[in-house]
């Protein structure tokens, strides 16, 4: 096995893909899909694991909704690549997500978070 | 929204947008390498841990080509896909297939088609949803729909302006156009607010406006666009022409546009004048004339409240007080009528009449009152043969499901659901279906204008395939072939897939006694058609043997219209003088009568009589009335029962005297004899009474079907001024030479008129039985249809019952029965079926005309004798029909089914 692996990583949450990639377009600005893909791993210091080959249907369909734009660009070693960008739509979306994701995990952390009941005395 | 059109473009992008993925992948793939390297491992392991890290490509793609698109509509493509394949492995079963649904589909077609033109569509003109007829009920219950000018010119003063649309009925008129030889046309006199009402647009010229409705205003005529191009080429060559109406210079101003035909359907007027124009161009049409004894009526009809003679289309927009209105536009020409009448009960009768909008986009059509029984009976035709096509095409896609058991079972077992399975057999069905409305509006579109012309005759009507058929064609495709699937879908829901595969067929009987009774139920259908088309046709027969009450043959008659072309009641005597002389000249004819209605000529005339007998059975009724010259009766072979026929010698300032027909004398006298007896329209006895000199035979004037009417005849000197427009001519020798001769003849001596509807009395009988005819051959050939239909339900039903018990057959043969035995056994099995189905169609034939709707429709009820005889036939077919599998049932080659299982 690979030495990368010994450090649990877990899946990124069903419906969270989106929102990742909206966040990390806002702060990189035009992107590659594999940046995309980059960035997510790094930023969450390698705990989120991506298979990197779904991020694809994924920005068809954020594109297909109006939420981010493509166009062909050439990369910092020089090669061609599809660099993907925030519409304003696309911004809107984000705010509206990044506030919902806080309302639900802060919710869940609550609960999380709650002191359990001491154990009875026997 | 917007994310719904961008996949249905990616839908058709896929090719790019995989291109795009794939070299965005080798991009994604070189980096991850490039990093792995970067991180220190060596060429070939970085390459893997690279394609690792991106994951799987083929869902990756799979899920981008979901993406670009509907997963659904791929679905729905690939199900099509595979039911072409299917149908395509069958040709000769879906064919047949499509035929039958196109049969079924076409004649659905075909009768919307004509009920659409006739019924539905509604006039050309802006929002016609808001135009009302006014109608009202008469005495007797009879619908009225006829006011007084003066009703209408109130009405429009109470309404806002261009609300009020009145017109008369269609008149013949003498027409000369650029020659000097008449022909006839066929005008309409309508208010000036008529087309601003309508709103319909010119297709050249100007309208008619209200000021060309006054007194003394230029004579001017707005025309179709038929008949603009038919006399001048163009719209716009018409516009500013004079032609003579009635011997009146009329100008042309305007040309109405192709789609506005007439208000009342199948009318078809060709000139449109101001009613202001009535006595000028002397036109008299229907009407209903009451005379007083107060005053004379006004001869102008546009000032008289006496004569009703506008129907009446209102544009209600919303808040319009029209009912009120109406009521009060009314109250003038009521109260005028009560002082007209002298009977207490008649005066009763009217102050208690009122009047009533009825919505009608499409105006107001006598037509729809004539061809509304016809129609009934072709849409219950139309209903039973679908009835008919589905369970015939239920019955084919069973056999050819159950035939497929084994290849449904290996679906079933590869793990498709049975709904997936169902689904196939559904699509197959649409798609027959489909392809069956499609031959469905061919046949139709080739049809409907046989059918138009056939079930009616000289109507101009407009008819063809509109969105509105196509729509409906779509919506019965679905429905049949939903249907049709119905039974084959149950049955492979409850396949098992194991039993499938072994080739036992599963669900023993249910399915085989299912395709039985759809066999049986079509030969039940068949029968009961085959009843009624043979009851029809024998009622026919009856109808065209029965004596009419006058001679058939021999007896040439024609239409002419002295008043229109400026003959008044002086100078018509000396014109008839003038015809007949030139009408005897003409060699083979034997004489020359005239009348006012005539024979079958579509017109009818009744007056309301008072009979002064106290003894009487009945002292007072509306009955038809018709006024002849002497010697009509001698001429058309019309026999006299009792008294004498009128003489030269009744004239104008003898003696009033009548010859009625039997129907009137039983009618008012029973048994009595009635000669003597006097009648008149006063309700006390008068001066003008009629005597009644002369009985004759009933005569079926108005249709040859039916009772004769009541009916009365008066001399035309002693008719209060009508005038002839019927003549009769008997004639020996051959028809053609004499017809021909006799128009010579009569246009030399008088080229101002114009003689149409030369015809013989055959000829005006058959005309007259046209549509019971059609309806006879209709029924006739639905009924061999559906014959024909349920021998094909027979042998397939049997057919595949052969097939299905091949194995016991074979093995039947093998130990030692005789083929005929099979053949037998398979024969015997289609009369069982078809005897079954015929009992089930007498009870039919029995019960559906004592259903109250259908008594209404039906002329006829199939006697025992034609039912049997139906049956008989429905029998002989399945004898015929089942020989054909029971042949193969008696080929069965043991050794070779035995060794194959």
């Amino acid at each position: 096995m690979n030495a990368n692996m010994s450090t649990p990583r877990a899946d990124v949450l069903q419906g969270t893909l989106d929102l990742l990639i909206l966040k990390t377009l806002e702060v990189l600005g035009a992107q590659h899909g594999f940046g995309i893909a980059r960035r997510i791993e790094q930023i969450s210091a390698d705990v989120l694991a991506l298979n990197q080959g779904t991020l694809y249907p994924a920005l068809l369909r954020l594109e297909q909704q109006g939420l981010i734009d493509s166009e062909w660009g050439t990369s910092s070693n020089n090669r061609r690549a599809r660099f993907y960008s925030l519409t304003r739509k696309g911004r809107a979306r984000l705010a509206a997500e990044i506030e919902q994701w806080q309302r639900v995990s802060g919710a869940v952390n609550s609960i999380v978070d709650e002191p359990g009941q001491a154990p009875a005395r026997g | 929204m917007r994310a719904l059109l961008a996949r249905l473009r990616d839908l058709f992008r896929r090719p790019a947008i995989r291109r795009a993925f794939d070299e965005e992948m080798s991009f994604h793939l070189a980096e991850l390498e490039r990093l792995n390297r970067a991180r220190g491992m060596s060429g070939e392991d970085a390459r893997v841990a690279a394609r690792r890290e991106f994951g799987n490509v083929l869902s990756a793609r799979e899920d981008l080509r979901a993406r670009a698109g509907f997963p659904a509509w791929d679905e729905f493509l690939a199900d099509c896909r595979y039911a072409v394949r299917s149908l395509r492995r069958r040709p000769w079963l879906s064919v047949s297939v499509v035929l039958i649904l196109a049969l079924g589909l076409g004649a659905a077609a075909t009768v919307h088609g004509l009920v659409d033109a006739v019924f539905l569509r509604p006039l050309p003109v802006p929002h016609p949803e808001e135009l009302q007829a006014v109608t009202g009920a008469g005495p007797d219950g009879q619908d009225l729909d006829r006011l007084s000018r003066g009703t209408v010119r109130r009405l429009e003063a109470a309404l806002p302006e261009k609300s009020v649309a009145a017109y008369g009925s269609a008149n013949r008129v003498v027409m000369r156009i650029s020659t000097p030889t008449a022909v006839s046309g066929k005008i309409r006199l309508v208010t000036g607010g008529f087309f601003p009402t309508l709103g319909v647009a010119m297709s050249a010229g100007r309208e008619l406006a209200p000021s060309d409705d006054s007194a003394g205003a230029p004579a001017v005529a707005v025309a179709s666009a038929a008949w603009a191009r038919k006399n001048f080429g163009t719209p716009e060559a018409a516009v500013g022409r004079e032609i003579s109406l009635n011997q009146t210079p009329v100008t042309i101003v305007g040309v109405l546009p192709p789609a506005f035909h007439d208000v009342a359907v199948g009318e078809g007027t060709e000139l449109w004048l101001a009613t202001a124009l009535q006595l000028k161009l002397r036109l008299y049409g229907n009407s209903s004339e009451s005379v007083g004894d107060d005053r004379p009526n006004d001869p102008d009809w546009n000032r008289e409240e006496r004569i009703s003679w506008l129907q009446i289309l209102v544009r209600v927009r919303a808040g319009d007080p029209v009912a009120a209105a109406l009521q009060r536009a009314w109250e003038p020409e009521r109260d005028d009528l009560i002082r007209s009448e002298d009977d207490t009960q008649g005066r009763e009768r009217l102050r208690h009449r009122a009047w009533q909008l009825a919505p009608a986009p499409g105006g107001q059509s006598g037509l729809r009152n004539s061809f509304r029984t016809t129609s009934r009976l072709l849409g219950g035709v139309v209903a039973v043969m679908l009835a008919l096509v589905c369970s015939n095409v239920s019955g084919l896609l069973l056999v050819r499901a159950m035939a497929r058991h084994r290849e449904i079972g290996v679906r079933l077992a590869l793990g498709a659901g049975s709904w997936r399975v169902v689904r196939l057999g559904l699509m197959e069905a649409l798609l027959l279906g489909a392809l069956g409305a499609v031959a469905g509006l061919i046949l139709a579109g080739w049809l409907l204008p046989v059918a138009a012309h056939l079930l009616l005759p000289g109507e101009d009507l407009v008819v063809g395939i509109d969105s509105h058929s196509i729509a409906l064609m779509a919506l019965l495709a679905v429905g049949c072939a939903g249907a049709s699937a119905l039974a084959p879908s149950v049955w492979i829901s409850r396949l098992e897939p194991l039993r499938a595969l072994t080739g036992s067929r599963g669900l023993g009987r249910a399915p085989v006694r299912l395709g039985r009774i759809l066999v049986m139920v079509q030969f039940g259908i068949a029968v009961a058609l085959v009843a009624f088309a043979t009851a029809m046709g024998r009622e026919l027969q009856r109808t065209l043997a029965a004596d009419p009450g006058f001679n058939r043959e021999h007896v040439v008659t024609a239409i002419f219209d002295p008043v229109s072309a400026g003959y008044d009641e002086q100078r018509v005597f000396p014109l008839l003088d003038r015809l007949q002389g030139a009408a005897l000249g003409v060699p083979g004819v034997d004489g020359i009568g005239f009348s006012y209605s005539g024979i079958l000529a579509g017109s009818q005339w009744s007056s309301g009589i008072n009979v002064r007998d106290p003894g009487a059975l009945i002292h007072q009724r509306s009955v038809q009335h018709d006024a002849v010259l002497s010697g009509f009766f001698g001429v058309v072979g019309t026999p006299l029962l009792l008294g004498r026929d009128f003489a030269l010698s009744d004239q104008a300032d003898s003696r009033r005297v009548a010859v009625v027909n039997a129907s009137f004398a039983r009618l008012f006298f029973g048994d009595r004899n009635p000669i003597g007896q006097s009648f008149g329209y006063d309700i006390h006895a008068s001066k003008d009474d009629w005597v009644i000199v002369g009985v004759v035979a009933d005569m079926h004037v108005n249709k040859v079907r039916g009772e004769a009417p009541p009916l009365y005849f008066t001399p035309v000197a002693q008719s209060g001024g009508v005038v002839p427009q019927f003549l009769a001519v008997r004639f020996s020798g051959p028809e053609g030479a004499v017809v021909t001769g006799l128009r010579d003849a009569l246009t030399r001596v008088e080229p101002g008129l114009d003689f149409t509807g030369w015809k013989t009395l055959e000829q005006r009988i058959n005309e007259n039985l046209r549509g019971t005819v059609v309806s006879t051959q209709l029924a006739g050939i639905f009924g061999g249809c559906a014959v024909l239909l349920a021998g094909a339900g027979v042998a397939g039903a049997l057919g595949y019952l052969v097939v299905l018990r091949q194995r016991e057959l074979a093995m039947r043969i093998a130990i030692g029965a005789e083929p005929s035995q099979l053949f037998r056994g398979v024969v015997a099995d289609a009369l069982r079926l078809s005897i079954l189905g015929g009992v089930f169609g007498v009870a039919a034939a029995w019960l559906v005309p004592r259903i109250p709707v259908v008594r209404e429709v039906l002329a006829a009820e199939p006697g025992f004798f034609p039912t049997i005889a139906a049956a008989g036939i429905a029998l002989a077919t399945a004898l015929l029909a089942g020989s054909i599998p029971a042949r193969r049932a008696a080929r069965t080659d043991p050794l070779q089914i035995l060794k194959a299982e």
